[in-house]
């Protein structure tokens, strides 16, 4: 499944009022719970539960947030710019201010690597990062990041 | 001084395969090292030093990977990575 299949323009925002990793992931949960059959408290846990063993930001101003959900039935994403970049514990110390978010069902290993695949091929681009930081408006960067994915092999 | 290249395969063995922390392990242990090192899986290719990279490779359990090192330090290198992936990431 093509990574822009798990986001709609519900799920994609750029973010004004998010000042630090928690209010993130608070709106990660917020935004999820709405569009799945998951509660923001599950969602919520599981996203700061994984963060503690290790931060997902990758650099560059990238986080992917993730976590394992039980009663999440199907993969849902949350692509979000923050327009202030915050601190996130990033390998390189850079603040970041890009969100690519999951929440997965607990056994779907496999599936769940080719999502990654495809969201750090995606962000690993110089050009798409320059792109998503240029968006002014929750509808353009749905457009960047579908046209992104399209372009995958 | 000669700069040894050395190269090995082995299989991803961990239920998880190669996810996010299991390739900033792969990051951290590859610091350690004077020398330059590349993961392959099929048509891909990383920096052992990005895990955006590492995450490209899309290696579930099973997979066989390349590990490929060149410089003063590859051969223990080698020798640490080779270990890291066959003991399942510790998991």
């Amino acid at each position: 499944m093509n990574i822009n299949q798990l986001l709609s323009p519900d799920t994609t925002l750029v973010c004004t009022q998010v000042s630090s990793k928690k209010k993130v992931l608070e709106k990660v949960s917020e935004l999820i719970e709405q569009v799945s059959s998951s509660s923001r408290k599950h969602i919520f846990e599981s996203l700061c539960g994984r963060e503690k063993l290790g931060s997902t930001a990758l650099g560059d101003g990238v986080a992917i947030p993730h976590g394992r959900v039980a009663q999440c039935e199907q993969v849902k994403a949350v692509f979000m710019l923050l327009e202030k970049p915050i601190d996130y514990d990033a390998p390189d110390g850079k603040a970041v201010d890009i969100i690519f978010a999951l929440v997965v069902p607990e056994q779907a290993h496999k599936e769940h690597l080719g999502h990654l695949a495809q969201i750090a091929q995606i962000l690993s681009d110089q050009k798409t990062l320059s792109q998503i930081r240029h968006a002014h408006s929750s509808q353009a960067l749905f457009e960047i990041l579908e046209e992104s994915a399209s372009k995958l092999a | 001084m000669t700069h040894k290249s050395i190269e090995i395969t082995c299989e991803v063995i961990n239920q998880k395969g190669l996810h996010a922390r299991a390739a900033a392990q792969i990051v951290t242990l590859s610091n350690h090292f004077d020398c330059d090192i590349e993961v392959e899986h099929k048509d891909k290719i990383a920096p052992s030093l990005s895990l955006i990279k590492l995450l490209t490779l899309d290696a579930p359990k099973g997979s066989i990977i390349k590990v490929k090192a060149h410089g003063q330090q590859a051969e223990q290198a080698i020798q640490a990575l080779q270990q890291l992936i066959e003991q399942g990431f510790d998991e």
